[in-house]
């Protein structure tokens, strides 16, 4: 299987081994705060570990009690919310001088204010969509918190990605932001198998490079040509370059109106950086 | 930066941030949180710590009338921090006016925040008394700084206010009590309004001296901005021109705006005196004819044509 330049996305630290991860670099999702430092301590150095990705479910940012130790772990963390802001003010500045982005939940109404103190505080964050929908109102003022602010602030994801890669003459959604991209990331579940998306299909780690192209292949046929070849309503939509499709169900009104707003405000926000 | 204390009408984080956003493009390095009661606001500590992330100092202007277990959680949270930019102005007053359990509170406050208050003292009444004010600081341990302000007119309300033919009356018991406490260096800061006229030429040098070189006879727009970010001049002038933040894009550009709608009033009457009309002293600059409130509230009584929209 061609699998120099990817990046394997590991949830199970029995797969983190020479045989199977090879010089490849590793994405290693973890649940519990307080196996991060240990676990980055045990295999940097060893493995190319490309980040931490800390999944807290419902969880808090301010229930992981950030020390020094953090500081050179390249770490995302999914919170539900901040919990305690009070105590994320008096760590900031710790929070600050490590390698981390929080990613906060579309469909929890306080992330929108939530990410707006982080940015402003230098703080690199980002949004991401759960299976419940957000309010467009709210993703869009965040957008334009984003693109538009007077002051110098911290990235907000997927605003930032799509500001940098705006300029492409291809498609290109923000997919990597949250570790899928078929041309990037593969999902290893078990010494056997791999998928492109934490719950695609299971295909077989000892693929042949041509088969594993086909899969590739196949994968974006269903995942992007398809629109065109139904001409669904994202084959027609403006904002299909920065969306391929990604947020077609995520918002509370028409996801095509609020798409176009956001490529707005980013060719705007470009043209005025150049 | 108003608040009040109906649950409803707190700042909003966006509306907090759109705030430091805006301060920060326009340079500025400090904020005032003003009332409503800043200190009853259930994330005060968060805003505090938050505005001084952003570079701005704050000060806060209370009352220092809380719960107790509010006030203790405050100190609570201020202490996990060190070298927070937070000074408090605490405006009391008179304890013959305040009720028992409201004097405690303000006392509890001043014994917590001693280190990072001074006081502040509105003149509404020409028979006010001061001595308390020197018994405060001396007795916390507060900074030898006071704040005065002279209870201007709101135009168009009805508030209680100083009216200017008893100017001199105020004046002879401030010079009465800053000299007889110089001993305890406890320095007189002039708010805006007063006018320089109201002092002779000898009393002026003495104010000087115990101000040390501090007086002030200008007024000015020092800019409100209230939850919901309207903006106006400053408290007296609260229905003057009213306006938005979305409407300006720097402090700089706010403040010009109120100085220029200032100057207009000023066009047709430079003060609260007809002799301000000719005065060398405001043409130089160096007294703005007391406050424009007055003058806007004389306009109110010729009828309304003045008033509209200037």
């Amino acid at each position: 299987m061609k699998k120099s330049g990817l990046t394997y996305i590991v949830d199970d630290l029995s797969l983190i081994r020479k045989n199977i991860i090879r010089d490849n670099s590793v994405v290693i999702k973890l649940s519990n705060p307080d196996d991060v430092v240990g676990v980055f301590q045990r295999y940097y150095g060893d493995y190319n570990i490309y980040q931490i990705c800390l999944d807290l479910g419902f969880g808090s940012l301010s229930q992981i009690q950030f020390n020094n130790d953090w500081e050179n772990i390249p770490l995302v963390i999914f919170a539900y919310n901040l919990g305690d802001l009070n105590y994320i003010l008096n760590i900031v500045g710790l929070i600050q001088s490590c390698k981390i982005r929080v990613m906060q939940p579309a469909s929890n109404k306080e992330s929108y204010a939530s990410l707006k103190i982080l940015s402003s505080l230098g703080v690199d964050c980002g949004i991401f969509f759960d299976q419940e929908q957000a309010d467009s109102e709210a993703f869009l003022d965040l957008a334009s918190y984003y693109y538009m602010s007077p002051v110098p602030h911290a990235s907000i994801e997927p605003f930032a990605n799509i500001k940098e890669n705006i300029h492409l003459d291809y498609n290109h959604s923000f997919d990597e932001v949250y570790f899928v991209d078929e041309k990037r990331f593969l999902y290893i579940h078990s010494e056997k198998e791999f998928s492109f998306l934490p719950q695609s299909k299971r295909l077989s780690i000892y693929l042949s490079d041509e088969d594993f192209e086909k899969e590739q292949v196949n994968f974006k046929l269903e995942n992007y040509y398809g629109h065109f070849m139904e001409l669904d309503q994202c084959s027609k939509c403006k904002a299909f370059k920065i969306c391929n499709h990604k947020l077609s169900s995520s918002f509370n009104c028409d996801c095509q109106q609020t798409m176009a707003e956001v490529f707005e405000y980013a060719e705007i926000s470009e043209t005025v950086r150049r | 930066m108003a608040n009040n204390v109906n649950e409803n009408d707190y700042i909003s984080w966006d509306n907090l941030i759109y705030i430091a956003d805006f301060l920060s493009a326009s340079g500025e390095n400090h904020v005032s949180l003003l009332g409503g009661e800043p200190l009853l606001h259930p994330q005060i500590s968060s805003i505090i710590k938050y505005l001084n992330q952003r570079n701005l100092s704050v000060t806060i202007f209370t009352s220092g009338i809380m719960p107790i277990d509010r006030l203790q959680r405050f100190v609570a949270e201020l202490n996990e921090l060190q070298n927070l930019r937070v000074g408090f102005v605490c405006n009391v007053n008179e304890p013959r006016f305040s009720p028992k359990n409201e004097l405690e509170r303000v006392e509890q406050f001043l014994t917590l925040f001693a280190n990072r208050t001074s006081l502040s003292f509105n003149i509404y009444r020409t028979d006010f008394e001061m001595t308390f004010l020197r018994d405060y600081i001396v007795r916390f341990g507060l900074d030898r700084h006071i704040r005065l302000g002279l209870a201007h007119p709101i135009p168009g309300k009805k508030n209680k206010y100083i009216p200017t033919n008893e100017f001199n009356s105020v004046k002879d018991k401030l010079i009465q009590f800053f000299t007889e406490n110089q001993v305890f260096g406890i320095i007189p800061g002039f708010d805006c309004g007063f006018p320089m006229c109201m002092f002779s030429d000898e009393e002026l040098g003495l104010m000087f001296k115990l101000s040390i070189g501090q007086l002030c006879f200008q007024c000015g727009p020092a800019i409100d901005i209230d939850a919901e970010l309207n903006v106006w001049s400053c408290f007296p002038l609260s229905d003057f021109n009213k306006k938005s933040l979305f409407d300006f894009t720097t402090y700089g550009e706010l403040a010009k705006f109120y100085l220029e709608k200032m100057e207009e009033v000023r066009s047709e009457r430079r003060g609260i005196y007809p002799q301000c009309d000719d005065c060398q002293h405001n043409k130089h600059g160096l007294c703005s004819g007391g406050c424009l409130a007055h003058i806007l509230n004389g306009f109110i009584e010729e009828g309304d044509f003045r008033r509209q929209e200037k």
